[in-house]
């Protein structure tokens, strides 16, 4: 063979090129999934008649006309509830996919550290006693208590893995049974508030358990919206710094990297991401996994490429998984939390039996 | 270019493993640090690497403090190559030598930087492999990958701890030659080694260390006496000279 044909100069043009193609496929998947999703439903309505609604809230709204039928079927249910979808997909999923190259393990994500959990238990303190809080401080909005005890417990969670893997490493054994047992510890707590809370209160938690997007609406949109933005845009700043955490910390600090302050940073803004999208959805499983493997099965392990390409993966599969959890036996939903453990059993056996090693190492 | 440690200790916990110890390393010199298992060799190469904070006192270069410069300034300077090469595994062998240029890059990598990535692959022979995952390359492979990622580093000072541990012979030689060939490039090496033979021809100068402490540091001739192995090692060692050669082995019939 000749230099050229050596060159890694055009290896690495040729990977920069296929990468940047991925992603660009991914975003074209997720446009049409949105489209898609705009449409579905039972409320059957035109792509053309879709698209007349957007343009005209967009562009010539008129606040004291009333809202039409369609109009209330797009703009109050479909879009807040698509893109509540879509932002939860990516932060689990990029979230996923920061915490697997902090800790250097493949296995971890917020549903298997037990973050969802926390995160969960969290949140329904907050629909338990979030009216207590907001009596007493009146400027704190519900959503705002919601997101707020997500994330705390949330981060206790994360803070709990992490002092557990500095004392006995970050063993996939480890941390997945550390995962497990806080897991096991919220879903107390949570049986405990159900016990002792009222009927309304209780059918609040329970749907939030079953985990879908059920608390849709354009005031979660705009709560989430932001802060998984801010987090996304960080923690892809960071892409390179995560790169050479895979060398080990040793050389990641030669290479000048402040690998605790990156690690500790990482995590909080991971778990921030994800803790205020999951106080809206209740526990979503799975993704935080799949979309970073398929990322990396894909395009590698670049994580200026896997970031981004993960949060088009996860968006894609949480918000489709959601539109046929709304459309399959209309006009009766099932918790879209359902469909992503069935998706998630049948990837992992899939990985398992395949044994795709440069995932699974 | 000269860089200096100044008394330096480092301590795990309450447990100091490196006593004080002083050198001084400049371009073009190779200084070999030889010592028994425990020493602390490894824990002061990862000191004057940056990768742990020494206990006391200073490291420099050019007389200028490290800790008055930023770790990417740093980590211009100074390139490590560690004894476990165990991680990257599901990586291929651009993406690791890639990773050498984080000191100089903000996101994308420019013409420059590929075109020293290229050079660094090329002058350790791994450009072939450049799409092959680590854990499928040869030991002797994965440590020139290695040495390429610090190459593409682009250091002035280059720190290897054990490079040669896992080798055959043939390697061991090849390693050898590629820091001789660093050194005639003005780059100042450390190396810890084992291998007293390899210490003996390979090095300018040698630090000897012992329970932390560096016993003693100067030419190999210097440091590398008979007594004074005896006395750091416990085993009796015969040194034999032919021609320009010197061969070290133990005295079997006193083992």
């Amino acid at each position: 063979m000749t230099d050229s044909e050596h060159s890694s100069t055009l290896h690495y043009f040729s990977h920069k090129r296929r990468n940047l193609v991925v992603l660009f496929l991914f975003v074209l998947i997720l446009f049409a999934s949105f489209v898609y999703a705009l449409q579905a439903g039972s409320y059957a309505l035109s792509y053309g008649h879709i698209f007349d609604i957007i343009v005209q809230a967009l562009f010539h709204s008129d606040d004291s006309a009333p809202l039409s039928a369609e109009q209330i079927v797009i703009l109050g249910f479909r879009l807040p509830r698509i893109m509540l979808a879509i932002l939860t997909g990516m932060s689990l999923a990029v979230a996923g996919c920061v915490m697997q190259a902090l800790l250097r393990n493949p296995l971890v994500s917020p549903f298997t550290l037990g973050l969802s959990s926390a995160a969960s238990f969290g949140a329904a303190v907050a629909i338990v006693f979030g009216a207590a809080l907001t009596s007493v401080i009146p400027i704190l909005s519900e959503n705002a208590v919601i997101v707020g005890f997500a994330f705390l417990f949330g981060w206790l969670s994360v803070l709990f893995i992490y002092a557990i893997s500095k004392m006995k490493g970050s063993s996939s054994v480890t941390l997945i049974l550390s995962g497990v047992v806080i897991g096991y510890i919220f879903t107390a707590g949570v049986m405990v508030l159900k016990y002792i809370t009222n009927d309304e209160k209780l059918r609040e938690i329970t749907l939030w358990l079953m985990g879908g997007m059920w608390g849709a609406n354009w005031d979660a949109v705009l709560v989430v919206a932001p802060i998984t933005l801010v987090c996304l845009l960080w923690l892809e700043s960071k892409a390179w710094d995560l790169n050479t955490l895979s060398a080990g910390d040793d050389v990641a600090k030669n290479l000048g990297v402040d690998v605790e302050w990156l690690r500790f940073t990482g995590l909080f803004v991971s778990t921030l991401a994800s803790s205020a999208c999951l106080a809206f959805t209740g526990i979503i499983g799975f993704i935080g996994l799949m979309a970073p493997h398929i990322g990396r099965m894909l395009i590698g392990n670049d994580n200026r490429y896997l970031i981004p390409c993960s949060a088009c993966i996860g968006a894609v599969i949480l918000l489709l998984s959601d539109t046929v959890a709304r459309t399959i036996f209309m006009p009766v939903e099932i918790p879209v939390g359902v469909i992503m453990y069935i998706i998630g059993g049948v990837f992992f056996m899939f990985l398992i039996l395949r044994g795709h090693h440069r995932v699974m190492q | 270019m000269i860089f200096e440690a100044d008394k330096i200790s480092v301590r795990y916990g309450s447990h100091e493993v490196v006593h004080q110890v002083s050198l001084s390393l400049r371009s073009g010199e190779v200084l070999c640090v030889i010592g028994p298992n425990g020493s602390g060799k490894s824990s002061l190469v990862k000191a004057l690497a940056g990768v742990v904070d020494p206990f006391t006192g200073r490291l420099s270069l050019d007389g200028s403090p490290l800790s008055s410069r930023s770790r990417k300034e740093i980590a211009k300077h100074i390139g490590y190559v560690p004894q476990n090469l165990h991680y990257l595994t599901s990586s291929t062998v651009l993406e690791v030598v890639i990773l050498g240029r984080r000191p100089h890059v903000h996101w994308s990598l420019s013409l420059h930087d590929l075109q020293v990535v290229e050079e660094a692959m090329k002058r350790v022979h791994v450009s072939h492999l450049a799409d092959k995952l680590l854990s499928e390359t040869s030991g002797g492979e994965r440590q020139r990958v290695f040495l390429a990622r610090t190459l593409a580093q682009e250091p002035d000072i280059f720190l290897f701890d054990e490079p040669t541990s896992s080798l055959d012979i043939k390697h061991q030689i090849e390693v050898f030659s590629m820091i001789k060939w660093l050194s005639a490039l003005g780059k100042a090496v450390l190396v810890v080694v084992h291998d007293l033979n390899f210490a003996y021809h390979f090095a300018d100068r040698v630090l000897l260390m012992h329970g932390g402490h560096g016993v003693t540091l100067g030419k190999a001739d210097d440091v590398m006496t008979k007594e004074r192995i005896f006395e750091v090692y416990g085993v009796s060692m015969e040194f034999l000279r032919s021609g320009s050669n010197m061969y070290i082995f133990p005295e079997w019939d006193k083992v």
